[in-house]
């Protein structure tokens, strides 16, 4: 009895043992099957500067063009015939000061998908709207299966204009501060200190209020000409819808497109877009970017970052799988706009806190100086 | 030394202290700067705009 009962014992451990080990193979062997690919993506230049000022002329060194590349691991050649997908989000968390598209920050700016005959996705022209940490997520996939993932990060910077700029800007404020605490410095000895630390005390506190009088009387300054509208641009050939239908600065807008045969009305297959996304009122270009399409129907998602009218142009052209040989398709969509909103009050807290701040810094040395050095 | 200044103010003299000067200036300062940060008309591509994106770390839109 009790030698049945160990070897039930020992029996049912050799059967833990081996479904352990099965589960943990197949694991394996489903890790290995999603890893035949080797992604590499790029920037080119590599250094990545931002660009989050529209009113700036954009030079050719603002735009970054981005590729991913699919390698096959067993023949380490770039793959033939798979689907790359391209994810860039912004990272909110990599941001310690404001910046000017507040709205932007972390959310995800450009999903492209193409499938890739020679197995690179390339984006042309890419602009980065913010500083901060960027999360890329790639994929390929063919269709008999085999896989790759990458997750990877990159940096852009603060351009060294705007930097100079903000510096400049509170060193001036400080520099007045300096020069009123220096004329009335003796004044307000005089008054003693107490009268001083209740003077800077009340300057704060008037701060806060001003400050308040934002969150009492809010307002919506929405003015444009143009008003932002639903995108449903469709003819014959060429279908595009946008979802949210009304773009939103902060949300990633996702382009659908639909080109269809002109003559039999059917989808066309095995396309190659062109997708070219342009500031109307500033006049640069945001995104110009290529991607083929099997079936005809793609979409492409983008993170529009400024309320300004903007031209969509679409170039369409068969590849040498499509179907049909049809004629190059060229279409132009002029004012698509995003609702624009007014920065969330905590980033211009932030921001009017450090000015104040500079100003206070400034009085205070001056005050100091004109008692201690001078008097 | 900066004498405080008596004010004709409607018939009115109103006695203005140093203090009160400082004070005054500081206010004009802090709601010069609060119109810049919070603009009245943001969208309008207003002054203020420019200036607020020529500066980075201020938010904008």
């Amino acid at each position: 009895m009790k030698q049945n009962k160990i070897f039930l014992r020992v029996g049912l451990s050799f059967l833990f043992i081996f479904i352990v080990a099965t589960l943990f193979l197949a694991n394996l062997s489903l890790v290995s099957a999603a890893n035949e690919y080797n992604l590499v993506f790029k920037t080119s230049p590599e250094n990545v500067v931002a660009h989050d000022n529209p009113f700036v002329e954009v030079p050719e060194s603002s735009y970054f063009t981005l590729t991913v590349e699919a390698y096959d691991k067993a023949t380490n050649q770039l793959a033939k015939d798979v689907n790359v997908q391209l994810t860039v989000t912004h990272d909110k968390d990599s941001l310690t000061l404001p910046s000017g598209f507040p709205w932007v920050e972390g959310t995800t700016l450009l999903v492209q998908e193409s499938f890739a005959a020679d197995g690179r996705l390339t984006v042309g022209k890419f602009l980065f709207p913010l500083r901060g940490n960027y999360k890329i997520h790639a994929t390929a996939i063919s269709k008999d299966g085999k896989s790759g993932e990458l997750d990877t990060s990159i940096y852009a910077k603060q351009p060294v204009f705007q930097i100079r700029n903000w510096a400049l800007f509170h060193g001036a404020i400080l520099l007045v501060g300096l020069i009123v605490g220096l004329v009335y410095g003796k004044s307000l000895r005089d008054h003693g200190k107490a009268n001083l630390s209740t003077f800077l005390t009340g300057v704060f506190l008037v701060s806060i209020v001003v400050l308040s009088i934002q969150f009492v009387a809010a307002h919506e300054g929405e003015e444009h000409e143009e008003e932002p509208h639903k995108i449903e641009l469709i003819d014959k050939q060429v279908e595009v819808r946008t979802n949210p239908e009304i773009p939103d600065i902060g949300t990633p807008t996702q382009f659908n497109f639909l080109f269809k045969d002109e003559t039999t009305g059917k989808l066309l297959d095995n396309v190659k877009v062109h997708f070219k996304y342009e500031n109307q009122e500033e006049k640069f270009m945001v995104i110009d970017t290529e991607f083929v399409s099997e079936t005809g129907n793609p979409s492409l998602i983008y993170g529009i970052f400024d309320g300004a009218p903007h031209k969509l142009t679409l170039d369409v052209e068969p590849t040498e799988k499509s179907s049909v040989n049809f004629e190059p398709i060229h279409r132009e969509y002029e004012t698509i706009m995003a609702e624009a909103h007014d920065p969330p009050r905590t980033t211009q807290f932030v921001a009017l806190f450090i000015m104040i701040m500079a100003w206070l810094i400034g009085l205070t040395i001056g005050a100091v100086l004109k008692r201690t050095v001078y008097s | 030394m900066v004498k405080d200044k008596v004010i004709n103010l409607f018939g009115y003299k109103v006695h203005v202290s140093a203090l009160t000067q400082v004070a005054v200036i500081s206010i004009l300062v802090i709601v010069a700067l609060w119109a810049l940060v919070f603009s009245f008309i943001p969208a309008l591509h207003d002054p203020t705009h420019w200036i607020r994106h020529s500066l980075g770390f201020v938010p904008c839109h």
